[in-house]
């Protein structure tokens, strides 16, 4: 062991002292103190002994070509990797050496060792790579070094390189870190909910639901397979819940279409003049929603038929708000997933607990979504905002569509599904209850699940339990290891050990709770300063939306930006830009731009809590 | 290509009388049946020729139903031309239109230019509301009138730039303040790069005038 050290030693001393051979490149050497500053900057911040943050210059034929930066997990390095890094970022075939800044050529890990040793001393470590020509396809082939690294780019060509995550292994400190950053919170699922896991989360015995909560914040960090989520929605919608077994499930669905069917002949028989008009316009609107869709166009499927009964028969049982336009884009990704007419009907109506006030005749809901986007996109890119005020006339009109049907017509159809799942598991579940327990008709004629069958242990016993971000949340570990690095997150200590309940207390329906998990520890952002107060209920409910739309926005933040002022003439611009742009936004980019920033307002949002009920 | 003014327009109308498809055919030059509703509001443009003049046409196309109008209404004010589309398949559609001019006058600038449009002329076996119908309806609320077919493109080309010659028109009269933002016109400045030579050109011209 000691020699080993010795050795590295010595090596470290011969890649110091070799100083005299300065680099050839000009450009190089300008473009390195420029941004030397900043990674000064970074290097001071983040005190951490197992990331090295180096930089890699591409060189052909000894001429400049590009940099990009790295911090890489130490665990990572070893020659192997970095030339299999190298020839995935820069694109290459294994066709370069890599040298250090005073062209030591690194051919093996020793050499990389010794680099690592030099780095404690140095502020950044700097690798050149020199690119020569080869005819030779065959050339070395390192990709048998199985792929075990996370690539995140970040902005200035920076890229943070982590270990992958392997199931029941702890994850490295920057990986963790990065999560938080970036985007998925507990990388030990970072794939959607398999149908595998799923059946897992079932009661072997009895099919029960084990844990409503887990299924709801596995489904709002990466959603599901598309074989289970049928199932899923309807544990989403609570059509199914936690206390059903596999056999109230199915008696379930046996009266529910036994109920549904009468519904639907009450209004088929009836033939007065309020019903027709109501029909001719509902079957226009089934006819072009999603009409590129193949699924809804097939002549020989009744799709489009049953569509039409499911809109008909909640428009008569809801006179308040009855039909309006729009309402067939929400349940046309509905009714393509579970197929089951009176079981789309009965989640389309869950949905419409969440959703009605939005389409209610006096636009209350709706301004108030305006109002919250304004105030959010304020918060977040003030730069941004005053740009968009300067440039739209409409005062945010073109994201109307946007709120009212929660974005459905601004991604691709194919991938509305996991952004609605997403969605709605981020809502509390009792948005989907209905507000008046006392109303048993509007519950039996809803199909609700306590309605429908009557069993003695058939409580709502968990309609309190809530949203996302509860304990399950924090991959453990996490909280312990952060604290050690206060210097990471720059957290304020003073909420380190805070003990809180999870996110439920925002309904403001607290209560104490015996058992207090403790929250997450997220390095908040600035903008959240902004939000100062706790938003109530409705406005709570409605931030994933609007961080969707926010997270639309940014997307397009560029082309906003780029707007000439000069002219008076483009404040219909960015209307139009966002009406060409419709169902062509990238889901997956906007969705994780979504959750980060709801993650950052939901743990704030907790803290703002804790803070008033300790004051109080 | 160039232009002087930029005008803005509204499309307003019943449910299914075919405004969105007005829009297409105009912008896109091309009909599509199973279109969208049109959910709140969208955006289209185009630069037309009318007098001589390159007019950009700003054009807000809303949603039919009742549900949306209140928001709709906020947005009648700033726009300089309407175009009040009804069906001329469906007569309830027609008999709506007294509640849409009473709308108009209450919540628009009193200089709106409007259109009548009857649409869906293609469909005249289907026909139940006579052209002489909208003809006197136009004449007694001073609108232009024309029917058109969004579906095989007759007259909407017409319907925009007839709105658009009769804005230039009120222009020339000096009826139009255009110093209010709210008019709904806008007068196109040159990109700041071809002002100065402009400016140049022209300065020497005046000064020997003199």
């Amino acid at each position: 062991m000691s020699t080993n050290d010795l050795e590295l030693y010595s090596s470290f001393s011969l890649l110091s002292t070799n100083d005299e051979c300065g680099c050839h490149d000009n450009d190089e050497v300008r473009s390195s103190n420029k941004t030397k500053i900043n990674d000064r900057y970074i290097q001071l911040n983040i005190h951490v002994s197992n990331i090295v943050i180096f930089i890699i210059s591409l060189h052909k034929h000894n001429i400049y070509q590009c940099r990009k930066k790295f911090s890489v997990d130490t665990s990572l390095l070893s020659h192997k990797f970095l030339v299999h890094l190298i020839n995935r970022i820069f694109n290459l075939n294994s066709n370069f050496i890599i040298k250090t800044k005073n062209n030591f050529v690194i051919t093996d890990d020793f050499d990389v060792d010794g680099c690592i040793m030099n780095y404690t001393d140095e502020t950044i470590l700097e690798l050149k790579v020199d690119q020569y020509d080869t005819n030779n396809e065959y050339s070395m082939n390192e990709n048998n070094i199985n792929d075990n690294y996370d690539l995140i780019e970040i902005e200035n060509d920076s890229i943070i390189v982590t270990i992958k995550s392997i199931s029941h292994r702890q994850e490295t400190l920057l990986k963790k870190a990065t999560n938080w950053f970036y985007g998925t919170v507990n990388t030990l699922s970072n794939k959607c909910l398999t149908k595998k896991e799923f059946h897992l989360m079932l009661d072997t015995t009895n099919g029960r639901l084990l844990n409503e909560q887990l299924l709801r914040q596995r489904i709002y960090e990466n959603g599901c397979e598309e074989s289970i989520r049928s199932t899923v929605w309807c544990y989403l919608f609570r059509v199914f819940n936690e206390t059903m077994t596999n056999e109230d499930k199915k008696q379930y669905l046996i009266k529910a279409t036994e109920q549904y069917n009468e519904m639907k002949q009450s209004w088929q028989s009836k033939k007065e003049l309020e019903i027709i008009t109501l029909e001719n316009l509902i079957q226009k609107d089934v006819t072009r929603t999603d009409s590129s869709e193949k699924f809804f166009c097939n002549k020989t499927n009744s799709s489009r038929q049953k569509l039409f009964n499911i809109l008909m028969t909640y428009c008569i049982y809801h006179p308040e708000p009855g039909y309006v336009q729009g309402m067939t884009d929400m349940v046309a990704p509905i009714f393509y997933v579970i197929r089951d007419e009176p079981l789309v009907y009965a989640c389309f109506c869950a949905l419409m607990r969440y959703m009605s006030p939005l389409f209610h005749l006096d636009g209350i809901a709706m301004n108030r979504r305006l109002d919250l986007l304004r105030k959010t996109i304020q918060a977040i890119d003030l730069e941004l905002w005053h740009k968009i005020k300067q440039c739209d006339t409409s005062n945010f009109m073109f994201a109307y569509r946007w709120l009212l049907l929660d974005c459905k017509r601004e991604f691709p159809f194919k991938d509305i599904f996991r952004v609605f799942e997403t969605l709605w598991a981020s809502l509390s579940i009792d948005q989907f209850e209905l507000n008046n327990n006392n109303n048993s008709d509007t519950d039996i004629d809803d199909l609700s699940p306590t309605s429908i069958i009557t069993r003695h242990y058939l409580s709502r016993i968990s309609s309190r339990t809530n949203t996302i971000l509860s304990s399950c949340s924090c991959s453990p570990g996490l909280e312990e290891s952060l604290s050690e690095y206060s210097s990471i997150d720059g957290c304020d200590s003073g909420y380190r050990d805070e003990h809180s309940t999870s996110l439920f207390d925002l309904n403001l329906n607290y209560s104490k709770q015996e058992n207090i998990p403790i929250i997450p520890c997220i390095p908040l952002e600035k903008w959240l300063k902004n939000f100062s107060s706790i938003h109530d209920e409705n406005e709570y409910s409605d931030m994933f939306t609007i961080f969707l739309c926010v997270a639309l926005l940014e997307q397009n933040r560029s082309s906003i930006m780029q707007m000439t002022t000069f002219n008076v003439d483009n404040d219909d611009y960015i209307g139009s830009h966002f009406t060409r742009l419709s169902r062509k936004h990238d889901a997956q980019q906007a969705l994780q731009l979504a959750r980060h920033y709801h993650r950052q307002y939901v743990v704030f949002q907790i803290r703002i809590k804790r803070l008033q009920l300790i004051n109080d | 290509m160039d232009y002087a003014y930029v005008f803005k327009y509204i499309i307003i109308g019943d449910i299914n009388v075919g405004k969105s498809c007005l829009l297409l055919q105009f912008t896109d030059k091309r009909f599509q049946s199973a279109h969208d509703c049109t959910i709140g509001v969208e955006f289209g443009s185009r630069i037309v020729n009318v007098a001589e003049k390159g007019v950009k046409l700003q054009i807000w196309d809303t949603a039919g139903q009742e549900q949306f109008r209140s928001i709709i209404r906020s947005y009648y004010r700033g726009a300089a031309g309407a175009l009040l589309v009804y069906d001329i398949t469906k007569r309830t559609t027609f008999d709506h239109l007294t509640m849409w001019i009473n709308d108009l006058r209450n919540y628009s600038t009193s200089n709106m230019v409007i259109v009548l449009i009857g649409n869906k002329c293609d469909l005249s076996d289907r026909r139940e509301v006579q052209k002489e119908e909208g003809e006197a309806f136009a004449r007694d609320h001073g609108l232009i009138f024309i029917e058109t077919s969004a579906k095989t493109a007759v007259n909407v080309e017409d319907a925009f730039i007839k709105t658009a010659r009769e804005i230039c028109n009120k222009i020339d009269d000096g009826v139009f303040d255009l110093t209010n933002e709210m008019c709904g016109i806008k007068i196109h400045h040159k990109l700041p790069n071809e002002n100065p030579n402009t400016r140049r050109n022209s300065n020497p011209n005046q000064t020997s005038g003199c």
